[in-house]
């Protein structure tokens, strides 16, 4: 299987939340399934358009 | 000693065997008729009161109240069995009763509550007349129910009152039917919330006592906690001739009926004569009894019976399941897990943080290691059999806030890992996720596309695997051992 990157989006669950709030609902997804198994490499923070968290993450074998 | 005189002794001997087997045969048939007659009464009564959505009490006390708890020790599914087949439960573990001191708020001052006084208290005390206070309580009404009896079950009518075999006998009848009124009806009690935190404090303090009653072999026992109680304080009965026969002094013969005499001609004088002779009789005849006659005809007598003080008929609880190490579980309607409308609520696995907490519990319990840890990791993992062994659904996540994503993964039909409870995790955490993705997704979509409709079904099968494991995982001991000691160290 080729590598490959791919990314998700982690909404944020309620509008206006604390850095606090927004840092735990990551800190959990994180360690849960499909998260939890996953090559991450690289996590972003957006607030325009939408608020959230993209998660990237590698599949695959090099 | 000759045979001669053997043969007569050995004949007597096997008479007298004889006699004794009829009469204890005889005496335990009795026995067991009248234990049958008995069961059949308070099953019959239970009925009626259930009916009105109570679970109730047999026979009637005065001494029950909200806050009594009670242990109950069998095992639910035999308790419903108990409760359909007997129509009401034994209140024989009175494990202890909770005083509360809110009644006074929870009634904000009316009905005659106050601070000092622990309902029905004020209500029992009696006036210089000797009469109570009653009339201050709450009151409550309960339909009319009616019923039929005939010769033979009609003498052990499913009513507590001692009026209907009286009214039977009066009319000279062995079919009638009629009606029942609870009347005089009263109720207390106390919120539910207020109950749950007092008996959870008090579990606190007596988590040694509990921690005899854990879970085994998926049986439980609870706390039943009574919560509102239902009185009575008179019970009429008014009963039809359906045989309508004539005036006859038939079943009453062997005593004196002038009764039997009243026709719809009698004058006034008469019929009022008459009652009062009833009356009479029946004081004589039931003494201590407060059965009175209000009406009696050939074809109709109602009687009413008042009791000394309201005594109560039945009551509604919610039960708390007594789990490992003598927690608590969540309250549950008592009336609702008889009837089999809900059991104990499913373990709460639809929460993110929730299950992250159950993944930091896991990764701390194989961190603490040792003997007990070791063990109590072992139990967990084997909770992972509790899988299906392929995925019910397929893993759906956002791609950006308005595009879904299809895992290639998991999806539909891939064997899934059943090898340790971080697998238990993983595919409770894939269902949650897929679960919440879907909804959020689908509120926002037109609902009558072809791909809302797929992804309809695709929700409904992330709900259905979801609400399988963790009715699967609920109760179960190894969690709960898990909690304790990774958290409370016991």
């Amino acid at each position: 299987m080729p590598l490959e990157e791919r990314k998700v989006f982690i909404e944020d669950e309620k509008p206006d939340m604390s850095f606090e709030d927004k840092n735990m609902q990551l800190s959990a997804e994180l360690a849960i399934s499909p998260n939890a198994k996953r090559k991450i490499v690289r996590i972003e923070r957006i607030e325009i358009g939408a608020s959230g968290w993209w998660i990237y993450y590698r599949t695959g074998t090099p | 000693m000759s045979r001669q005189y053997m043969k007569p002794r050995g004949v007597l001997k096997v008479l007298a065997v004889l006699i004794l087997w009829v009469s204890c045969t005889a005496a335990s048939c009795t026995t067991t008729l009248r234990n049958e007659q008995l069961e059949s009464v308070a099953k019959d009564w239970a009925l009626v009161i259930r009916a009105s959505q109570v679970i109730p009490v047999y026979p009637l006390s005065e001494d029950l109240q909200p806050g009594d708890v009670l242990l109950v020790s069998t095992p639910i599914e035999s308790q419903v069995k108990l409760y359909k087949d007997k129509g009401f439960l034994p209140l024989d573990q009175h494990l202890v009763r909770l005083y509360s001191t809110k009644f006074k708020e929870f009634y904000n001052s009316r009905y005659g509550t106050q601070d000092s006084i622990i309902p029905p208290a004020q209500w029992q005390t009696q006036d210089a007349h000797g009469v109570h206070n009653w009339k201050m309580a709450p009151r409550a009404a309960f339909p009319t129910y009616q019923f039929s009896v005939n010769t033979g079950a009609g003498l052990n009518l499913a009513i507590p009152i001692q009026g209907v075999p009286v009214a039977l006998g009066l009319m000279s009848t062995g079919k009638a039917s009629g009606t029942v009124t609870i009347a005089d009806a009263f109720t207390f009690g106390l919120d539910n919330s207020h109950l749950t935190s007092m008996v959870q404090d008090w579990a606190d303090q007596n988590r040694k006592l509990l921690r005899n009653y854990p879970p085994r072999d998926g049986q439980s026992h609870f706390l039943r906690v009574v919560s509102r109680v239902y009185l009575t304080g008179r019970v009429s009965v008014t009963v039809n001739n359906d045989e309508a026969t004539s005036a006859e002094a038939r079943g009453g013969a062997d005593r004196p009926m002038e009764l039997m005499g009243i026709k719809s001609g009698a004058t006034d004088a008469n019929y009022e004569g008459a009652i009062k002779a009833i009356n009479n009789l029946l004081s004589e005849q039931l003494p201590g009894g407060k059965i009175k006659v209000v009406t009696a005809s050939s074809r109709t007598v109602t009687l009413s019976e008042t009791f000394e003080r309201p005594l109560v008929i039945g009551y509604v609880g919610f039960d708390m399941q007594i789990l490992e190490g003598g927690r608590l579980g969540p309250p549950i309607s008592t009336l609702a897990q008889l009837t089999g409308g809900h059991t104990i609520p499913a373990y709460a696995t639809d929460n993110v943080y929730r299950l992250a907490s159950l993944s930091h519990m896991y990764r701390a319990l194989r961190e603490i290691k040792g003997l007990d840890a070791d063990r109590i990791s072992g139990d967990l993992d084997k909770l992972a059999s509790l899988l299906p062994e392929k995925y019910p659904f397929t893993l759906y996540e956002l791609k950006s806030s308005s595009e879904l994503q299809q895992d290639s993964t998991v999806v539909v039909g891939t064997k899934i890992d059943r090898k340790a409870f971080s697998d238990v995790i993983d595919y409770l955490g894939n269902a949650q996720k897929t679960t919440k993705t879907l909804e959020s997704y689908l509120s926002k979509a037109p609902r009558d596309s072809e791909e809302a409709r797929k992804l309809d079904q695709e929700l409904h099968a992330a709900r259905s695997a979801l609400a399988d494991i963790s009715n699967r995982l609920n109760g179960e001991p190894a969690l709960m051992r898990a909690v304790d000691f990774v958290f409370f160290g016991i």
